[in-house]
C-alpha cells in the first residue's frame, strides 16, 4: 500500500516540477487524439447525418454493420493498421509507421463508427417536422443539414466526448503502430503500460493523473456546453 | 387570368401507391383557394407539391413558368411558404425561429422590427420575441409559424388546417392575419380546411378533393356504398333510414358516386321517368356571399346533401330548418369515381 501513496506523492511532484518524459507523453496524447477526433469528426458527422436521416436500400444493413464496429478491438485495428502501413503494406510509401500520424489514422478508425451511430441516433431522434419546416421555409439541401446538425448538437456533443474517451484511453493502437518509442510516438496509455512493467508506479500514476483531469476538462466543457445549448 | 402558381398532369405516389392524380390546376395569382375534402384526399401533398417541398412522381408544377422542383430553382422555392399543420419550432428563442427565414434568405444585422411587426400582425406583443420555444401554448406557436412566414412576405403562402388545432382567439388572429397579407402585399393565399363556412366566406375559388383527384363539384354527395344490385342495369345504396338511392350500373365494381341533386322540393315525389326522389329534413341554409346562392344541408337519415338551391335568398325563405322536402335526382346523372 505504501509504494501507491508514494506513488502519488511521487506523481504531484513529477507534474509540478514539469518533467520532461511525462509531459512529452502529454503532449503526444493530446497532439493525436487532436488529430484523430478531428478527423473522425469530419468525416463522421455527414455520414452518421445521411445514416440517420436518408432513406435508402441497405440502410438497415449499414447500420448493423456500424454498431457492430462499436466493439472493434483496439488491437485489431492496430494489427489492420500495421499491415496496411508497414513496408511491405500498401501503404507503405507513406513511412507512418511508428509515427503519431500512424496512431491517429487508427484512432480515427477507432472513432469513427462512435462518431456515425451516436449522429445517426441524435438525427433520428429529432422532431418529424424538422424537415418539412425547413424546406416549407425555403431551406437547401445545405441548409437544411446544417440547421439539423444544430438541432441534434446535444447528441453530437455525447458522440464527440464518448470517442474522445474511447481514443484517449487506447493503448492497442498506440502500442502497435506507435512503437511506444521515448520522445516520439509515447504516449499515456503506453507509457503507463511501460512504467508499471518497469515498477515505475509514481510517473503511472502521474500520467493516470493526467489522462483523469483531461478526462474531467472534456466533460466538464460538456456540461457547460449542455447549459448553453 | 394571371397564373402564379400551375399544376399539368401531376402524380404523386408513395410507396408505389398513388396519392394524388391532378390533370391540371392553375392558381390566379392573388386569389384565396380553398382545398376542402375528407381526411386523406390529399390536401396537405397537393400543398407540398405547390410549394416545392414534394417532388411529384411525374408531371410538372411552376411558379410563374418556372418550375419549382428543380434544386437550382431554389430562390423560385423561397417566394413560396407553406404553413405546416403541426406546429414546429426551433429550439430557440421566438426571435430567432422568425429570424430563421430572413437569415438563409441573406438578412443580417438587426432583424428586430421585421420581427416585431411580424409578431404584431399575428397578434403577439413584442415581449414573445425573448421567450424560447417551450414557453408558448399550442396557439401561440402556431401564430408564431405564421409570423415566421408572414416575415418573409412571400408571392405565395399556403396554409394546412391553420386553425385545426388553436382557440378560438388564435384562429381569429391568423385569420385576421393572412387576410391582411392579401390585402396589403397581394400574397395569393392556398388553405387546406374543414371550416367549410370559413372557405365559403373568404375564398374566390374552392377545390374540392376526393381519393386524390379533383372533384367536379362539392363533396357533400357522394356516396362511398355498398352498393346492392337492383337489376341488371341498375345499383342501388341504401341509406341508414331505409330509403334507397338508385344509379345506372357502372362498367367497373360499384365503389363512390356523386350524386347531383336539382333542387328542394316542398310539394313531394314526382311522378317522371327517369326521375327519383329521396325525402329528408333540412339542417341548414346558408348563403354563399360570393355568388349570393344559398345552400342548403339535407340529411336523409345519417347521409347528408348539399344542395345548392335554385333562385336567390328571398326565394329560399319558403324553406326552414327542420322542414321536410323532396330531393329529386336522375339515376343517370350520378357520376362514378374512379377508384
Amino acid at each position: 500500500m505504501d509504494f501507491i501513496v508514494a506513488g502519488i506523492v511521487k506523481a504531484f511532484q513529477l507534474l509540478l516540477q514539469g518533467d520532461r518524459e511525462t509531459y512529452s507523453a502529454v503532449l503526444a496524447t493530446v497532439q493525436v487524439s487532436s488529430l484523430s477526433m478531428s478527423v473522425s469528426l469530419l468525416i463522421g458527422i455527414p455520414l452518421g447525418y445521411c445514416l440517420g436521416y436518408a432513406d435508402f436500400p441497405g440502410r438497415r444493413s449499414i447500420r448493423t454493420v456500424v454498431d457492430t464496429m462499436l466493439s472493434l478491438p483496439t488491437v485489431f485495428i492496430g494489427l489492420l493498421v500495421y499491415a496496411f502501413i508497414s513496408n511491405r503494406g500498401p501503404l507503405g510509401e507513406y513511412g507512418l509507421l511508428f509515427t503519431l500520424s500512424g496512431i491517429a489514422v487508427g484512432q480515427a478508425i477507432l472513432a469513427l463508427p462512435i462518431v456515425i451511430a451516436l449522429t445517426a441516433t441524435a438525427v433520428e431522434s429529432l422532431d418529424r417536422p424538422l424537415r418539412l419546416t425547413l424546406l416549407s421555409l425555403g431551406a437547401s439541401g445545405r441548409q437544411v443539414f446544417l440547421t439539423s446538425i444544430w438541432e441534434a448538437r446535444l447528441g453530437l456533443l455525447v458522440a464527440a466526448v464518448t470517442a474522445t474517451g474511447r481514443v484517449l484511453t487506447e493503448v492497442g493502437i498506440s502500442m502497435m503502430v506507435g512503437g511506444n518509442i521515448k520522445w516520439h510516438t509515447r504516449t499515456i496509455t503506453t507509457a503507463i503500460a511501460l512504467e508499471t512493467n518497469k515498477g515505475q508506479f509514481a510517473t503511472g500514476i502521474a500520467l493516470g493523473l493526467v489522462l483523469l483531469a483531461i478526462a474531467f476538462a472534456v466533460n466538464l466543457s460538456l456540461s457547460f456546453l449542455r447549459r448553453r445549448a | 387570368m394571371d397564373t402564379i402558381l400551375r399544376m399539368r398532369e401531376v402524380r404523386y405516389t408513395y410507396n408505389g401507391r398513388p396519392i394524388l392524380d391532378i390533370g391540371e390546376l392553375d392558381i390566379a395569382r392573388a386569389s384565396i383557394t380553398g382545398l376542402a375534402g375528407p381526411n386523406g384526399s390529399g390536401k396537405t401533398t397537393l400543398l407540398k407539391l405547390l410549394s416545392g417541398v414534394e417532388k411529384p412522381a411525374s408531371g410538372s408544377v411552376s411558379f410563374m413558368a418556372a418550375n419549382t422542383t428543380r434544386s437550382s430553382e431554389n430562390t423560385v422555392r423561397q417566394r413560396l411558404c407553406l404553413l405546416p399543420q403541426e406546429p414546429f419550432l426551433l429550439r430557440r428563442r421566438v426571435y430567432d425561429n422568425i429570424a430563421y427565414g430572413l437569415r438563409i434568405r441573406g438578412g443580417r444585422g438587426d432583424l428586430a422590427g421585421y420581427i416585431h411587426e411580424a409578431l404584431e400582425l399575428v397578434g403577439l406583443d413584442s415581449s414573445f420575441a425573448g421567450r424560447r420555444w417551450n414557453e408558448l401554448s399550442g396557439g401561440e406557436a402556431q401564430r408564431v409559424c405564421l409570423a415566421a412566414r408572414l416575415v418573409l412576405r412571400p408571392d405565395c403562402l399556403m396554409l394546412d388546417e391553420p386553425t385545426a388545432s388553436v382557440d378560438m382567439e388564435s384562429a381569429r388572429c391568423i385569420r385576421r392575419a393572412v387576410l391582411l397579407a392579401r390585402r396589403e402585399w397581394g400574397t395569393t393565399l392556398i388553405i387546406a380546411s374543414h371550416h367549410r363556412s370559413w372557405l365559403n366566406d373568404i375564398c374566390d375559388r374552392i377545390i374540392y378533393l376526393y381519393n386524390g383527384r379533383i372533384l367536379a363539384c362539392s363533396f357533400d354527395n357522394i356516396l362511398t356504398g355498398p352498393w346492392e344490385t337492383v337489376d341488371r342495369s341498375t345499383v342501388g345504396c341504401r341509406l341508414s333510414d331505409g330509403q334507397m338511392v338508385y344509379a345506372c350500373k357502372p362498367v367497373h365494381t360499384a365503389g363512390s358516386a356523386i350524386v347531383s341533386f336539382s333542387d328542394l322540393d316542398a310539394s313531394g315525389p314526382v311522378q317522371e321517368r327517369n326521375i327519383k326522389s329521396l325525402q329528408g329534413m333540412i339542417n341548414s341554409i346558408t348563403l354563399d356571399n360570393k355568388q349570393d346562392v344559398p345552400q342548403a344541408v339535407v340529411s336523409c337519415g345519417d347521409q347528408r346533401f348539399m344542395i345548392k338551391m335554385n333562385g336567390d335568398a328571398q326565394g329560399a325563405k319558403q324553406f326552414w330548418p327542420g322542414q321536410t322536402v323532396t330531393l329529386h335526382y336522375s339515376p343517370e346523372e350520378i357520376t362514378w369515381l374512379e377508384k
